[in-house]
């Protein structure tokens, strides 16, 4: 398989024999290959794609003709998808829509003849907060008698994460980070609860299967005659999918899902600081907002609302739980909320290094609020300012940014447990340290907190 | 789909695997496959095969599928049958006289 030099293969898409993503004068491909013909007619065909594409499991593409490929039998050019995000980002029930997603996608393939080849987390991206699949060449003919060959993927990639999370401890979903195929399942099957044995869903799926995986790992079985009824199969994607629905998760007592509840500040000042916060992006009319530290999102909808696309992150579970769910309920379509730990944000892993990009390789946005962040990093994790300053100008191009001081309620809280040795914390450090990357554009002072709001601007180099 | 564990071919680390478990035989075939299932679960904590050499990690998929499969469809058959059921007392009731969808 040959392309132009000019062409670049995005490094995720590089497993798959059936064609590969590229990106060409700034637009992404998805090239079909020959040895892939016979499957993509079929999907085409059989009225499985118009039929994904319409109830929005599957991401939509036109077949274009481009020049200096060989072995392409299709190019497809796919609806892109705005922001991309990884199962190591998302809370408990985005991960669980994505597992649902997926084996709602399997059960319609089975309708049409066709089923998954992959059941991979990473071919679900978020688009109006609903999962789709993005992979348009993950569909093989069903063959009667052949067992489900995405099985494995899909519970090392949803049902294990999913059954840790609910089960052992919700933090469990940063293993995802670490195995890039999925949870190990004789990892899984250790970290969970000796009472999910009993479960006929995860005794069979994650236990058993770590089992038959540990036996058959080193032997050469080859079951022979018709192996498995459709109805067997069926029985299977069923299992699956009672096993994913019985699986929940409810945020109590984490760190800051209550934190709106407990805030310093009085009505008048939160509503000061939604005024000032929508004035400030009306300036800078931004079209990619990264909300950091966004808790349940309660700023970042004054972005979304107004038809930016805004990613909320936020380092506590529970807060991006509640902001997805909210966002579900409301049918929120510009708002994804991610789970991500600022002082160690998603990092480039796989093969190389590249085949998922690094939170930061993802931006720059073009507008950044840090609104109640910077006391955070300063203080709570003593990052000197000169550096906070550093990681939000590579972050985006405008900052709205809110400085918190030292006799606020929430630092002295921050204060509390370490020693002050933070001297060089104080408003005029601040607007001396980030005047070195940023043209300060407006400030004021929020109400009658001790609060104060900038405006600025990176300068570029 | 049901597992027969004494059908060994003669090969070594070979495992048998016929087909059945079709609706109108399901509640026999329930009752057979539990049996099996145990049984060739209790096979597969036992059983110690000379094998060839070589590393799958997809073939343990394989076979856990192929043992619990057979439980899974019929439980999934169940289902089916309890919700058309379910359909055509209900149909009954209300009074109306048309076929049940799907059939």
């Amino acid at each position: 398989m040959t392309f132009p030099a000019s062409d670049a293969v995005l490094p995720g898409s590089f497993r798959d024999p059936s064609g590969f993503v590229f990106r060409r004068n700034g637009t992404l491909y998805r090239l079909v290959a020959r040895s892939y013909q016979a499957e993509y007619d079929l999907l085409i065909s059989s009225g499985l794609y118009d039929t994904l594409v319409k109830s929005g499991l599957l991401v939509a593409h036109r077949e274009v003709v481009l020049t200096g490929l060989s072995d392409a039998y299709r190019v497809l050019e796919p609806e892109v998808i705005p922001f991309i995000s990884y199962p190591y980002e998302w809370c408990f029930s985005q991960l669980k829509d994505a597992a649902l997603a997926t084996l709602a996608i399997q059960k319609q393939a089975m309708e049409f003849g066709m089923s998954l080849k992959d059941a991979s987390a990473y071919n679900i991206q978020f688009r109006d907060n609903k999962p789709t699949l993005i992979d348009t060449l993950s569909f093989e003919p069903y063959r009667e008698g052949e067992p489900w060959i995405a099985y494995r993927q899909f519970c090392q990639h949803f049902l294990a994460p999913l059954a840790l999370m609910s089960h052992t401890d919700i933090r469990l979903s940063q293993l995802l980070r670490v195995y890039i195929d999925g949870i190990p399942l004789d990892l899984a099957s250790r970290l969970l609860p000796g009472s999910t044995k009993l479960s006929l869903t995860l005794g069979a799926h994650i236990h058993l299967h770590a089992r038959s995986q540990q036996r058959y790992a080193d032997r050469a079985v080859k079951p022979v005659g018709r192996q498995m009824s459709k109805l067997a199969f069926q029985g299977i994607i069923s299992s699956l999918e009672t096993a994913v629905k019985s699986l929940n998760w409810k945020p109590a007592g984490t760190e800051w899902a209550e934190y709106y509840d407990e805030t310093n500040y009085s009505a008048a000042a939160f509503a000061e600081k939604e005024r000032l916060v929508s004035d400030f992006l009306a300036r800078v009319k931004p079209g990619l907002v990264w909300d950091l530290g966004a808790n349940t999102g309660r700023f970042s909808r004054i972005a979304s609302r107004q038809g930016i696309l805004t990613i909320a992150t936020d380092i506590d579970p529970a807060a991006v739980e509640r902001n997805y769910l909210d966002c579900r309920q409301s049918g929120e379509k510009c708002l994804l909320p991610l789970v991500l730990d600022l002082a160690n944000p998603s990092p480039a892993i796989g093969w190389q290094n590249r085949e998922r990009v690094s939170f930061i390789e993802r931006g720059p946005a073009d507008a950044v609020l840090a609104l109640a962040l910077v006391h955070h990093l300063a203080i709570g994790n003593n990052l000197p300012l000169a550096s906070v300053a550093e990681f939000l100008a590579r972050a985006g191009r405008h900052l709205v940014i809110e400085f918190v001081p030292k006799s606020d309620s929430q630092v002295q809280r921050l204060l509390a447990t370490r020693k002050d040795i933070f001297p060089g914390y104080s408003r005029e450090a601040l607007e001396a340290v980030f005047a070195g990357r940023f043209e300060i554009r407006e400030q004021a002072r929020i109400g009658d907190s001790e609060r104060t709001l900038y405006l600025m601007t990176r300068r570029e180099a | 789909m049901a597992v027969n564990d004494q059908g060994n071919s003669g090969q070594p680390g070979l495992i048998r695997v016929t087909d059945s478990g079709m609706i109108p035989e399901m509640n026999r075939n329930y009752r057979n496959m539990v049996c099996r299932l145990a049984t060739a679960g209790l096979a597969l904590v036992l059983l110690v095969n000379t094998a060839h050499a070589y590393l799958d990690p997809g073939t343990g998929s394989y076979i856990v599928q192929l043992l619990i499969g057979g439980l899974l469809g019929g439980l999934f058959a169940i289902g089916l049958f309890w919700k058309k059921s379910l359909a055509f007392v209900k149909r009954l009731f209300s009074g109306k006289k048309h076929d049940l969808p799907g059939e």
